[in-house]
């Protein structure tokens, strides 16, 4: 049984498990949207439009007659597929550098990690501004501006864990048994710092669809006419007056998700911060 | 007169018994030891005399300070007695005091809190309280970090006293201190409760601590005590088997054969200085720290090899030396006739094929994502030929037998093991290689007393065994005694002592292990005195 797997009652981590129902919820939806919405959420139908909740349109439609419902629903796995491909880029990247850095010490790893800081400091919205102008706008130049955005943000929380990892005995004991250093950081370091990379990649995937939904509003992330959240907020904008609905209903989406993220990164660092979890006698 | 009673006093919490019916008795001015290994339940006596239990704990019985009733007071007049009558100083003076705080400010508090003083005369009576700690010449506007660790436990003691308190509860307050401070802080305490007429309440896990300072001694188990007496006849008088076992566990001596025909050292290290500069990105540092100071040793097959020294002696960083873990900045490692360049790889790894360590901390020396049998082997195929699973888990079961752990062990994770069998672990997975030289870092010193005894007799038997030779890192000069034939004594990075080490405990020549000896606690000669006072 490891650590990660050690049983503890669920009623303590109450935000664990509204987090993660919350999540499944979002997953599901988008999942389903893929094969299945009740509607085409593409297909305009201009006599359809601004038309209140109906049977056939259970959100109502939009201004083109568009249904809400399904445009929601495609929006999340929008959503999702933005961010889950954004954090994973900035794990492949991030991770490995702040392995690197710790383990190694030095001024070229001094470097690294100040490289990192200088990436930190360039909002992903300016990086989104500038990979439009050089590819123009698209989805994966949201993917790839948020991934950038979350090297630094790997790099960090592996960098420093590592760091105070690689100071304990058994790491020592590791280097006495001829292990080299690469060898320590997979089969030690890196399993010990999983559960806080799993955290953080649960807050960072939340960041990840503020950010999406962001982008997406401003018109830097997925182009028409595949339903977005955020752009669904800025077709809105206009018609607030006339059907708050229409900013409603992907406003809350975002809300939600985002919500359910942060409940289950907090339930999850209760769970398996090691600094939080009492030492075993 | 008496001065606290416990009557009866039972806690429990969440259904475990914390403590379960302790009787104790302290009169005015004297001085109380209260010995127990970890989880008898010691320190929960000491928190429930201040009304300090965790939250949800229930607990009956009374306790009576001075006539009153502590388990039927509110908790605003507990605040008024917790420090003005009741004194409490903790084991690690680092975490007890504030860091952001002065020192002075931190003593005044007690004086403003409990005596309504103003600042300014709080300051006035706290520059008085440091003189009585000994720290005439500490100036009150030093910061906690700006102090050692033998300085801060005389401020916490200055907190402690301040209000003059009728009754001063020490929980281990010098197990973290080397053994020259824990002797000047022993007789500050001393001192302070005899010139002040307050009864102390020591806590200890060290019976050699206790029985050198208490008037009274009671032994605790589980929540109990087991055994109460005068000092003066405990001794020769304990009754309850457990008390009996914690006294001989703690004079224990393994049974070992000593070296007596030494045959030619097989591990020489010459001149071997290691330094330690402050980073800078332009220059070396012009005086670096000489951590490890031009030592020469050698050590022969089969022989016990005691290194003593108090913490920032260096031979920590000598011990990192020898077994190649840091860079020498002068001198050669030869091992069966071959100089050895820890900074190359080949070498290294040749070394460590013969040199193993065993780590203070039980706790931290195995990684808790990988259970014992994964940790034991992971030498194999780096410093041995590969060696097949099967083969893996015949060693690690063999190996597990002779350190006295069910085969089973293999499949367990460290924290499924308490403090003891994780060091038994430990050592086992040192022999995985079949090493010439094991370094033990104080490979006792974190266990308990009882535990403790068996882990050197464990070594004992190993060492007859494998024919290992051992190099002891301690602080402990009972520990040397029992288990080394020859002993060097490290000081600022130097070697200044060595030789056999009956006649260097009996006759020190160096100043320095004069100090060590004088300071040292040593519970057999102690008794023996004792006894013929009787």
């Amino acid at each position: 049984m490891s650590a990660l797997t050690r049983p503890s009652s669920s009623a303590a981590h109450p935000s664990l498990w509204f987090g993660a129902a919350m999540t499944a919820i979002v997953v599901l939806i988008a999942l389903v949207s893929l094969v299945w919405t009740p509607q085409d959420p593409t297909a305009m139908e201009m006599t359809q439009r601004l038309q209140g909740p109906s049977a056939l349109h259970w959100l109502g439609t939009d201004r083109f007659g568009r249904d809400v419902l399904s445009m929601a629903m495609a929006g999340a796995a929008i959503s999702l597929q933005v961010s889950f491909v954004a954090i994973a880029f900035g794990m492949a990247l991030g991770v490995p550098l702040g392995l690197f850095a710790a383990m190694r010490g030095g001024v070229l790893d001094e470097a690294a990690m100040r490289m990192s800081d200088l990436i930190f400091a360039f909002p992903a919205l300016l990086t989104a501004i500038m990979l439009r102008e050089l590819f123009g706008p698209g989805a994966l130049n949201a993917m790839i501006a948020i991934g950038i955005f979350n090297v630094p943000v790997f790099a960090r929380v592996t960098y420093g864990a590592a760091l105070s990892l690689r100071t304990r005995d058994f790491v020592t004991a590791s280097r006495l048994a001829g292990k080299s250093e690469t060898l320590i950081a997979l089969d030690h370091i890196l399993p010990n710092v999983l559960p806080l990379l799993i955290v953080q990649a649960t807050i960072q995937l939340s960041l990840g669809i503020l950010a999406e939904a962001a982008l997406s509003y401003m018109g830097l992330g997925v182009q028409p006419p595949a339903p977005s959240w955020g752009r669904m907020l800025n077709d809105a904008q206009t018609l607030m007056a006339v059907a708050p609905r229409l900013a409603l209903v992907p406003g809350l989406c975002i809300v939600f998700t985002v919500l359910g993220l942060n409940l289950l990164g907090d339930g999850l660092r209760d769970k398996l911060d090691p600094r939080l979890r009492r030492r075993q006698a | 007169m008496t001065l606290l009673v416990l009557d009866d006093l039972v806690a429990t919490l969440d259904g475990a018994a914390l403590l379960r019916g302790v009787n104790l008795r302290v009169a005015q001015g004297e001085i109380v030891g209260l010995v127990g290994e970890s989880g008898s339940g010691k320190s929960m006596t000491a928190l429930a005399i201040m009304q300090l239990l965790p939250e949800r704990t229930a607990s009956t019985g009374q306790i009576l300070f001075g006539g009153r009733d502590l388990t039927q007071t509110a908790e605003a007049a507990m605040c008024a007695i917790r420090g003005r009558d009741i004194g409490l100083i903790f084991q690690e003076p680092m975490t007890a005091l504030n860091p952001l705080k002065t020192v002075g400010d931190q003593i005044a508090e007690s004086f403003m809190l409990h005596e309504g003083l103003a600042y300014a005369e709080a300051l006035d009576k706290t520059r008085a309280a440091m003189d009585r700690v000994g720290l005439a010449d500490i100036p009150a506007t030093r910061y906690p970090h700006e102090l050692s660790g033998g300085q801060r436990q005389r401020i916490v003691i200055a907190m402690a006293i301040a209000c003059r308190p009728k009754l001063i509860i020490a929980d281990e307050p010098t197990s973290a201190l080397d053994v020259t401070t824990q002797a000047q802080i022993l007789d500050l305490l001393r001192s302070i409760t005899r010139e002040s007429g307050a009864a102390l309440l020591l806590i200890s896990h060290d019976l050699a601590v206790v029985a050198s300072m208490a008037d009274r001694i009671a032994v605790m188990k589980d929540g109990r005590i087991v055994e109460e007496g005068a000092t003066r006849s405990f001794f020769g008088a304990m009754r309850d088997p457990y008390a009996h076992a914690l006294y001989e566990a703690s004079v224990h001596r393994p049974a070992r054969q000593p070296m007596m025909n030494k045959t030619a050292p097989f591990f020489v290290a010459e001149n071997c200085t290691r330094l330690y500069r402050k980073p800078s990105l332009f220059r070396a540092d012009p005086q670096p720290l000489r951590a490890v100071d031009h030592v020469s040793l050698a050590l022969s097959p089969g022989e016990s090899v005691g290194l003593v020294g108090e913490s920032g002696s260096g031979k920590s960083t000598l011990a990192r030396a020898l077994l190649g873990l840091d860079p020498l900045d002068q001198g050669t490692l030869t091992l069966d006739g071959v100089v050895l360049d820890p900074a190359r790889k080949q070498d290294r790894l040749r070394l460590r094929r013969k040199v193993q360590l065993v780590f203070q901390d039980p706790y931290s020396s195995f990684d808790p994502r990988r259970t014992i049998g994964w940790s034991m082997t992971e030498a194999l195929g780096h410093l041995t030929e590969p060696v097949s699973e099967s083969d893996k888990a015949r060693r690690v079961a063999a190996l597990l037998e002779q350190v006295g752990l069910a085969p089973d062990f293999a499949g367990r994770f460290p924290h499924e093991m308490s403090g003891g069998q994780r060091q038994r672990a430990a050592i086992a997975r040192a022999l995985m290689t079949d090493p010439e030289l094991i370094v033990l870092d104080e490979p006792v010193s974190a266990l308990d007393v009882s535990i403790r005894a068996r882990i050197l007799d464990l070594l004992a038997d190993l060492q007859a065994q494998h024919s290992v030779t051992y190099l002891f890192i301690t602080h402990d000069l009972t520990l040397l005694r029992a288990v080394t034939d020859r002993t060097l004594v490290m000081q600022k990075g130097k070697i200044v002592e060595e030789g056999p080490t009956a006649r260097l405990l009996d006759e020190p020549q160096h100043p320095y292990t004069q100090a060590l000896v004088a300071a040292s606690p040593d519970l057999p000669a102690h008794v023996a005195g004792l006894q013929s006072d009787v």
